[in-house]
């Protein structure tokens, strides 16, 4: 047996459009002569692979190839060019209920769907109790399936989808399936099929879910691997990039009304350093949370005449401010003589979950209305998130628990 | 992959799959009377009633005794003879018709199955053929108990129904099966079915007597070559001659295109094998004649299946 469960080689799928019927049939006929489709690439020379026993997270936008590639390896459309392999039998949840007639009991569609799926007579009958039962649905389980309620259908469908014990498992958009009781199941379930030691290929737009369930991740964008990497690092990149195209325009702004003219006072320099044992360094490119940050910024002001006040806004990559913070709410006096001033801004524990942001200074006059002068750090601060937080904030924090009833007791009471 | 050597693997396919394609057979047994009052009786009722009616039309009512010599001979047939030969025809007929009206439109059907999940699609169209020749069974059961009480016995050629089914079964899935996979790419198909069908059933005898037609075409031709030799010497000068030549050479020609569409004609081949069963002998069982059906039959089932296996891959971009 191969060391790899999947192994996907430059895969591409190309689709035909054609423009009407005509041209499709036009086309056969001529046999290869004339061309009247054109070609649309839904993968892109996409090769990755997945070890035994573990799970892959595929992200992307819609029409970004995902389902296309998940369609590919689970066999139902022929890969343009290309290779894949899967080793081992497989079964993918493209969706649930496909096969289901719904004049038939939910007993009785158990057997033709999970024939359908490649079960034998005698693994159905040894298993259908199994699925009844995980299905939960009560006594509807013997009454035609045009009765039961969506959620009921998709219940019986990865009931009976997952009653299969496949050495990989192929799962597309699935697990925002019925209630949030049912939900929990079906999450439990590919838990269990991955500690078995079970490949997953597991597609979702719920960033949560794939880190919780993933080892890797790629990122298909435009049929193609963008990015292949831990889930914390592919979904920190894939959030940053989804939030970047919902940005409406690149101003980041506080609200100040920007003083324009000669002789203001001038924000000449802006950069990001960090505390350590060593000192002041400079920042890596991406950082984690928690570390102690320092914005230095190097001003100057060309007279007397126009006290300064400073400060910092820290916006993620979609245009939301974040963080503000100022000099004169700190209780700092503004700086008032002529001359080069450099500010440290010491941020202890920099509190910012995975994302990216950008860092922009401001030197602000005494009515804290106008602007003088504002510069952005040229490269965004990007923040990884390796315990996989989903929230956008990590704050200093502590648990502590209690009993709040009586310990119990281990020795019989006395009357 | 090689669509025509893995053509030859369709037994192989369907003994592999033998328990999916049973579970679809019955899903669409069930399908068609759930819900039904009579459920499981209908499809004994429906034959039954149609046999009835054919027998009380065309015997009773209309009293037309057909010409043909396949038109069943049995000792006491003499006043069913009419109605053996309709379903005898009638049967093998509606394995056809409802075959090809079902299986051209059934890969698109089961959009849902194919586009999802990875499975022999090839057993769809196959498995609307087998569901038709169960129908067909019930029916001829009623066929033979009707035999049976009308005749007090059964035809001896009825040795040879499991080969001709065969050949029956294998013709018609491929025709199923080459249009289940056309409609796909060019969905007007299962619009042409329907009339493809009906123009095939006037050329093949099933409702009407193929005997009357000829009888009446030799009568033509007989009274055309009789006028022909009544006529004079240096004839051709006379008044009228001309057209007299004419109906003879018409009344030659379409007899030659009705025996050349019944020779060519695959359908009314396999009529002429299923009536001649009932008639005890008077034309005998043509193994001969049902061997060439059956080399027909494979070549367009491989044929058919080729192209099926060559096109599947692209089934699920294209439903």
């Amino acid at each position: 047996m191969s060391a790899d469960a999947v192994v996907v080689k430059d895969l591409v799928k190309e689709y035909r459009i054609y423009p009407g019927s005509f041209a499709r049939l036009k086309e056969a006929l001529s046999f290869g002569r004339t061309k009247c489709h054109t070609a649309f690439r839904a993968l892109d020379g996409v090769s990755f692979s997945i070890p035994h026993g573990r799970a892959l997270g595929i992200i992307g936008e819609n029409g970004a190839g995902k389902s296309t590639l998940l369609k590919v390896l689970a066999g139902t459309t022929l890969p343009t060019s290309g290779s894949y392999a899967l080793h081992g039998s497989v079964a993918s949840l493209l969706e649930l209920g496909t096969g289901f007639h719904s004049e038939f009991t939910g007993r009785d569609n158990i057997f033709l769907a999970a024939q359908v799926l490649g079960f034998s007579l005698k693994e159905v009958k040894a298993r259908v109790d199994e699925i009844v039962a995980f299905a939960e649905l009560g006594a509807y389980i013997d009454q035609p399936v045009r009765t039961y309620s969506s959620g009921m259908v998709m219940r019986l469908g990865f009931a009976v989808a997952t009653a299969i014990d496949p050495d990989v498992l192929i799962i597309d958009e699935i697990l925002a399936v019925g209630d949030l009781y049912f939900q929990k199941k079906c999450v439990d379930r590919i838990f269990s099929f991955r500690n078995g030691g079970k490949s997953i290929l597991f597609c979702s737009h719920s960033l949560y879910d794939v880190r919780q369930i993933c080892d890797e991740v790629i990122w298909i964008r435009d049929g193609k691997v963008a990015m292949h990497g831990t889930p914390a690092d592919v979904t920190v990149a894939y959030a940053n990039y989804e939030r970047a195209l919902s940005a409406d325009s690149t101003r980041l702004a506080m609200g100040h009304e920007m003083l324009t003219g000669p002789g203001r006072p001038t924000l000449q320099g802006i950069r990001l350093l960090k505390e350590t044992h060593q000192g002041l360094q400079p920042l890596e490119d991406s950082i984690v949370p928690g570390v102690d940050v320092v914005v230095e910024m190097d001003f100057q002001l060309p007279t007397s005449s126009q006290p300064v006040h400073l400060g910092l806004g820290i916006f993620r990559n979609d245009n939301i401010l974040v963080i503000s913070l100022f000099s004169h709410l700190a209780g700092v006096e503004a700086v008032l003589d002529r001359g080069s001033y450099r500010c440290r801004l010491r941020m202890p524990g920099f509190p910012l979950c995975g994302g990216e942001y950008h860092v922009v200074g401001y030197l602000i006059d005494e009515t804290f209305v106008h602007a003088y002068d504002t510069r952005t750090i040229d490269r965004p601060l990007l923040v990884s998130n390796p315990e996989n937080l989903p929230g956008m904030l990590a704050c200093q924090h502590e648990f502590q628990i209690q009993r709040r009833d009586a310990a119990p007791c281990t020795s019989p009471t006395s009357p | 992959m090689h669509p025509l050597r893995d053509a030859f693997r369709l037994p192989l396919v369907m003994v592999r799959y033998r328990e999916l394609l049973s579970a679809f057979v019955r899903r669409e047994l069930r399908a068609r009377v759930e819900g039904s009052l009579l459920g499981r009786i209908w499809p004994v009722v429906h034959p039954a009633v149609i046999f009835g009616i054919y027998h009380l039309v065309f015997a009773r009512l209309l009293k037309i005794e057909f010409q043909d010599v396949l038109a069943p001979h049995g000792p006491e047939g003499v006043g069913w003879r009419s109605t053996f030969y309709l379903i005898t025809g009638i049967l093998p007929w509606t394995v056809l018709a409802e075959s090809l009206a079902r299986g051209s439109g059934v890969v698109l059907e089961n959009a849902n199955l194919i586009k999802k999940i990875a499975f022999p699609s090839e057993l769809l169209p196959i498995y609307t053929v087998v569901v038709n020749h169960v129908y067909f069974l019930i029916g001829y059961s009623l066929l033979l108990l009707l035999e049976g009480i009308v005749n007090g016995g059964l035809p001896g050629a009825l040795v040879w129904l499991p080969a001709l089914l065969l050949v029956q079964f294998v013709f018609i899935s491929g025709l199923a099966m080459f249009l289940s996979a056309a409609n796909i790419f060019v969905r007007d198909v299962a619009q042409l079915v329907p009339v493809a069908v009906t123009f095939w059933m006037f050329t093949t005898p099933v409702f009407y007597d193929l005997g009357a037609v000829q009888l009446n075409l030799e009568h033509a031709q007989a009274a055309a070559q009789s006028a022909l030799a009544a006529l004079p010497p240096g004839a051709p000068e006379l008044p009228g001659a001309q057209e007299v030549l004419d109906a003879a050479t018409d009344a030659v020609s379409d007899m030659a295109a009705v025996n050349a569409v019944m020779r060519w004609n695959p359908m009314a081949t396999l009529l002429d094998l299923h009536r001649s069963i009932f008639t005890y002998g008077q034309v005998p069982f043509d193994p001969g004649r049902l061997l060439r059906l059956g080399l027909v039959g494979l070549f367009v089932q491989l044929l058919a299946y080729a192209f099926f296996l060559r096109s599947k891959g692209r089934f699920a971009d294209e439903v």
